[in-house]
């Protein structure tokens, strides 16, 4: 027993590196992998909550850093948008009391395993290298969201975000399941800004890194009310940010389509689980 | 052209001593006994809570210094509902 009692805070630590890395790559949170894994090995999900929020927190600071040395980040497209999740945190919270989350996660999940079909069959890039554009010329325009980043090759990517009055609303159905669910949203944020936004998927996956750093640590502040935040989070903290500093390290040197990929498997996953916890 | 705001990677040094202190105080958290665990979890949760508020203020500030007030207001924005949003989801816990 004090064995296993030792083991724990391990399989703790190497489950959080492995979804961080996972979460840091594909841009997810990576709360809705962690505490049904930790629910499986025995955890109540009152107790796992916790670990899976520190998890997003740390895995997101650990990736700042790196997102402002190489500039992949869209904070003007994250602040505008975890604005609508923001407010729809706050009717989520309140929904929550009135409507059971069950139906809503049906559709989510399927809406997942969708998101999983469409980025995975999609060929092709559709925000294209310019040769002959200065990266400072082109990059955090004032005013605007319209940016650039750099590729693995080291050519220039500029790009706009398309219909963002649509990503607004559906930033905001994302932050009405966060408040419902308890959840970071980062699955549903992600596959919005790439294939509703046409945000490139590696700025999409980066910027949603930043954002779930948000959701993750109103969750935490309201867990530390109810005083859930103890010792046992260290383990999936030092996780987060060692996996997170990982895949954002790994995240400039991979292809977009890769990435796309990897985020498709990972929602597939992520879909299945939405669906059978439901 | 856009004004430049500021060379690639600033903030980035205070951003990594800032992970670095979290990181210790996590690793503090798992291996020390209480009250040093005790304290540890505190530091650990205070910087989880608070750095997306910091880096607003980062934001906001770098943003200001380019003009580009339609952001520093929508940063303003969040920091508010993000606020609203911690004081609700504690009104519904307790």
């Amino acid at each position: 027993v004090e064995q296993i009692a030792m083991l724990t805070p391990l399989l703790v630590l190497g489950l959080a590196i492995v979804v961080s890395f996972l979460g840091s790559v594909g841009g997810l949170g990576g709360a809705v992998l962690l505490v049904p894994a930790l629910v499986l090995l025995g955890w109540s999900p009152i107790e796992a909550a916790p670990l899976g929020m520190a998890m997003v927190a740390a895995n997101s600071l650990a990736a700042v850093p790196r997102q402002l040395r190489h500039s992949i980040a869209n904070h003007r497209i994250g602040v505008t948008l975890e604005t609508a999740a923001s407010v729809g945190a706050v009717a989520g919270a309140l929904l929550a009391l009135v409507f059971t989350p069950r139906v809503l996660l049906f559709v989510l999940g399927g809406a997942a395993m969708l998101s999983a079909l469409a980025g995975g069959t999609r060929t092709g890039q559709r925000n294209l290298p310019v040769e002959g554009v200065a990266f400072t010329d082109v990059r955090d325009q004032p005013g605007r969201l319209a940016s650039a980043y750099i590729d693995q090759t080291g050519r220039v990517v500029p790009y706009a975000p398309r219909r963002v009055g649509a990503g607004l609303m559906l930033f905001g159905v994302a932050g009405v399941v966060a408040g419902m669910t308890g959840s970071s949203g980062g699955y549903i944020k992600t596959p919005v800004m790439s294939e509703v936004m046409h945000v490139p998927v590696k700025v999409a996956a980066a910027t949603t890194v930043f954002m779930v750093g948000v959701t993750a640590a109103v969750s935490l502040a309201v867990y530390a009310s109810q005083g859930r935040l103890t010792s046992a989070i260290a383990p999936a903290v030092v996780g987060g940010m060692v996996g997170g500093r990982l895949g954002a390290a790994a995240q400039p040197r991979l292809p977009a389509p890769l990435v796309r990929q990897v985020l498709s498997i990972v929602l597939a996953v992520i879909g299945l689980i939405v669906v059978v916890t439901a | 052209m856009s004004e430049d705001p500021g060379p690639i990677g600033s903030g980035s040094r205070a951003s990594d001593v800032l992970v670095f202190g979290t990181a210790a105080a996590a690793v503090a958290a798992w291996a020390l006994p209480s009250p040093g665990s005790d304290v540890a979890v505190a530091v650990l949760a205070v910087a989880l809570i608070t750095w997306p508020l910091g880096f607003f203020v980062f934001l906001a500030r770098r943003w200001a210094r380019i003009g580009d007030w339609r952001f520093v207001g929508m940063t303003a924005l969040l920091t508010v509902t993000a606020v609203l949003a911690t004081s609700v989801g504690i009104q519904l816990s307790g």
